[in-house]
């Protein structure tokens, strides 16, 4: 190499680096253009994201939700009633028998006086024995049943269902 | 039937010391009327505790999960493990649906063969070394100052890495959303001083869950004061759900 | 997506991984491998490689260019691709493979142009009209060869080509990290599986290449270069032997190891693939093609059988290949983490990552590599192609 290397020798790799150059460029351009601002705010990950997921809505209800509104109502064993807090069922989540009510707490706090009656309640004896029934791996608090053997005991007839003798706010009755 | 209501009612009172789990419950879940003071990210140490003795298998908890984070039909957050252990020492696990309908008696094995049988339920781990997160190429889980493991489903691209990474399955791929999903300890509920929602709907308290930085706290005592393992604690990823009452058939 | 098979899965578990990823990393072999025979010739001075140096070269390109095309079939968003690089986590085997392969396919498509720089000059000159448009753009239009720029040129071709062995090393040795590096899958934590995807990259690029000069001889009606399939049977039975002898070993040391997810999982790997498993890459993709290139290494045989039992060979280690990461990928996500079940997989055919996909995509680079021999005439004339 003791020739000297004169420009229209290297003219094709200055092209070539050239376009590698814009390549380069473009995609540091396009980065910066597309990396959400709150990347890196607290680690590897968009900052931002942690408030989007604290702001999701909640849809379950606690109990006390409920008792905000049907603590004061009538009705001896109605939720907030004493026997209700005593009995087994204080710590059965609404929801666990009554259907949702997201949009009934929602409807109900912007307009107080709006009547309306769209929770209902599974009051089938399915649902009470997905608790109360009688499986090997379930544990003897609460105690389970037989639902046949249970209604024998009590001289009930074949069919009576759980709710026609039990209150779900009080079941000890 | 001739014993009036307002008797039985006083005498089931004496019966049922349920006043003191009550009461328990209402300081952790202190509802819609807490003050709403600014989240700090900072200082927290969250802990699950599932105490499997109390379990009953009513699958309240998938069913809750369900409704309030939408997680689409055949995938689960959380869901319940039954272990039935029989006279002849096998063992059958099942979970059908994720116990989201509860369970069924098991036709395999009948009642009379069974020597012992309990119920797990499940949840992400939220270890304190999740082996999910430094898998993601893009950034996408995370875990949160507060300690949480999180998805970002603005960003994640769906690749599933992180699903293959975690050795405990609690993670899937949304069908609807087409990214990684999975529990976040009902996120946007503990950072509004909410139990998340598997804990509220949990009719025996078999889950707890709480903030055990305050040593006073309900989940902190349990903590304190019981036995407990975490699952596959061989790989050290440190979890932070607790156990009480694991099986080593349990993984 | 797949159900239970038998026994206890989590509720949660499936192949979340099909056949496209199945098929990326069998590109990513292509590419390397193919890579690697060029660079033999071009690094190493094989001359009896000659013949086949330049197609390998392109294949190489052909196979890179699609390369990324199977991952983008596969992810919920595909749109956020470009994420991996822009916000790139350094503790992610994926996202560090995207900058390597990004870097490798320059790296090739820059060999690629200082390769055929003369021709694509040449063509410029001699054509007309929009051919002529055509040849100069890929000029970048820089027409002129001195002596000075060629030397300088065949410096930065050997440099690219110094600079591209390990590269592609790298990325078919990183493919298998992504898999290598997960804990989680008993049939995949393994530091041997680097290794033997770097060996089987090496075997999947002399096996394609092979072929590929069979068919494009056949359809130029030429013959192959005895000297060159000689050389070519040489390599694919030394590198065929070493993965073999490398899957064996890391069977061997994992059966031996007292990890019991291992065992279950490669129990349902052997109880769900058997065709796939000892069928396919163990019988029909290694011990047969070792056979057949040991028998022809060692006998005395007349040229066109030789040739031929090089090509069957070859086509059978391509399938030895592609059953070693079809039992790897799909058949390491069968065995439940509950050790106690697996779930079931369906290959969907029209599926988003169904067959006729992976297909398509596996078509793809072989109809670019059809377009780039017309554009690139890795043959230049048929004296020195005879031989």
């Amino acid at each position: 190499m003791t020739e000297r290397i004169e420009f229209k020798d290297i003219r094709h790799i200055i092209h070539v680096a050239v376009i590698l150059l814009v390549v380069i460029a473009g995609f540091i351009i396009a980065r910066s253009a597309s990396v959400p601002k709150s990347f890196g705010q607290y680690g590897h990950y968009r900052g931002r994201s942690i408030e989007e997921r604290m702001n999701l809505p909640v849809v379950f209800q606690s109990i006390q939700t409920c008792l905000d509104c049907h603590e004061e109502e009538s009705g001896e064993v109605w939720v907030g009633s004493e026997y209700w807090q005593e009995g087994v069922h204080s710590v059965n989540a609404c929801e666990n028998c009554h259907s949702k009510c997201k949009e009934h707490v929602e409807r109900m706090k912007a307009n107080p006086d709006l009547k309306e009656f769209v929770i209902t309640k599974d009051t089938s004896d399915k649902l009470c024995l997905t608790c109360h029934g009688i499986l090997a791996a379930r544990p003897k608090v609460p105690e389970p049943y037989d639902h046949k053997k249970h209604l024998e005991e009590h001289n009930m007839k074949d069919g009576q269902r759980c709710i026609e003798c039990h209150v779900p706010h009080y079941p000890a009755i | 039937m001739k014993v009036s209501r307002r008797d039985l009612l006083k005498r089931a009172c004496l019966l049922v010391p349920a006043g003191a789990v009550v009461l328990s419950r209402r300081l952790l879940g202190a509802g819609d009327k807490a003050p709403k003071k600014k989240y700090s990210l900072k200082g927290h140490k969250y802990t699950f505790i599932v105490d499997t003795r109390k379990c009953i298998g009513c699958g309240a908890c998938v069913r809750a999960c369900k409704l309030e984070n939408e997680v689409p039909k055949g995938f689960f957050r959380t869901w319940v493990e039954r272990y039935t252990i029989g006279k002849d020492s096998k063992v059958t696990v099942d979970s059908p649906d994720g116990a989201l309908h509860g369970f069924q008696e098991l036709e395999s094995v009948p009642l009379t063969e069974v020597a012992k049988a309990f119920f797990v339920p499940k949840l992400c781990n939220h270890c304190s070394d999740p082996p999910c997160v430094p898998v993601c190429p893009v950034g996408a889980t995370y875990q949160s100052p507060d300690g949480v493991v999180l998805t970002d489903p603005n960003y994640c691209i769906g690749c599933a890495y992180c699903i293959q990474a975690c050795p405990y399955g609690v993670r899937f791929k949304n069908p609807d959303t087409r990214t990684a999903d999975k529990c976040t300890w009902c996120y946007h509920r503990i950072t509004r001083g909410l139990l998340p929602a598997c804990v509220e709907a949990c009719p025996t308290g078999a889950r707890q869950f709480g903030d055990v930085a305050d040593p006073d706290s309900p989940t902190a005592k349990v903590l304190h004061s019981e036995r407990v393992d975490v699952l596959r604690k061989e790989l050290g990823t440190d979890p932070k759900v607790c156990y009480i009452g694991l099986d080593t058939e349990v993984r | 997506m797949g159900e239970m098979l038998f026994g206890f899965v989590f509720p949660n578990e499936r192949v979340y991984w099909e056949i496209v990823i199945v098929i990326y990393p069998f590109m990513v072999f292509a590419t390397t491998g193919s890579f690697f025979v060029s660079t033999l010739y071009r690094l190493f001075g094989k001359e009896s490689l000659k013949p086949v140096a330049n197609l390998a070269l392109l294949a190489s390109l052909a196979f890179a260019a699609f390369a990324g095309l199977p991952h983008l079939f596969h992810l919920g968003h595909p749109e956020g691709a470009f994420r991996i690089m822009f916000t790139p986590s350094t503790t992610s085997a994926m996202s560090t493979f995207g900058y390597i392969y990004g870097f490798y396919l320059g790296l090739v498509l820059l060999e690629v142009w200082f390769v055929f720089r003369p021709q694509i000059v040449e063509f410029a000159k001699a054509a007309a009209g929009a051919k002529r448009t055509f040849y100069s753009i890929l000029a970048l239009g820089v027409k002129d060869i001195t002596e000075a720029s060629s030397l300088i040129d065949r410096r930065i071709i050997k440099f690219l080509a110094f600079l591209g062995v390990p590269t592609a090393c790298i990325l078919s040795g990183y493919v298998g990290f992504l898999f290598g590096s997960l804990e989680a899958m008993p049939l995949w934590s393994s530091p041997l599986i680097p290794v033997t995807f770097l060996l089987s990259a090496v075997v999947c690029g002399v096996g394609l290449i092979e072929v590929l000069y069979f068919v494009v001889m056949k359809a130029k009606g030429r013959r192959m270069d005895a000297r060159c399939v000689r050389s070519m049977s040489v390599y694919l039975w030394s590198f065929l032997v070493l993965s073999g002898v490398l899957q064996l070993l890391n069977l061997l040391h994992s059966t031996y190891g007292s990890r019991p997810d291992w065992r279950f999982a490669f129990q349902t790997l052997n109880n769900e693939f058997p065709f796939m498993l000892t069928g396919l890459q163990l019988i029909a993709g290694l011990v047969v093609p070792f056979v057949l290139l040991s028998a022809l290494l060692l006998l005395r045989m007349k040229d066109g059988l030789r040739h031929a039992l090089t090509v069957i060979s070859s086509v059978l280690v391509l399938a030895h290949v592609f059953a070693f990461l079809w039992n790897l990928i799909i058949g390491g996500q069968l065995a439940s983490r509950t050790l106690r079940g697996a779930v079931n997989f369906h290959p969907e055919f029209f599926g988003k990552e169904g067959i006729l996909i992976s297909a398509i995509i596996l078509l793809c680079p072989l109809i670019f590599l059809f377009v780039l021999t017309k554009i690139l005439p890795p043959f230049k004339d048929k004296a020195e192609a005879a031989g």
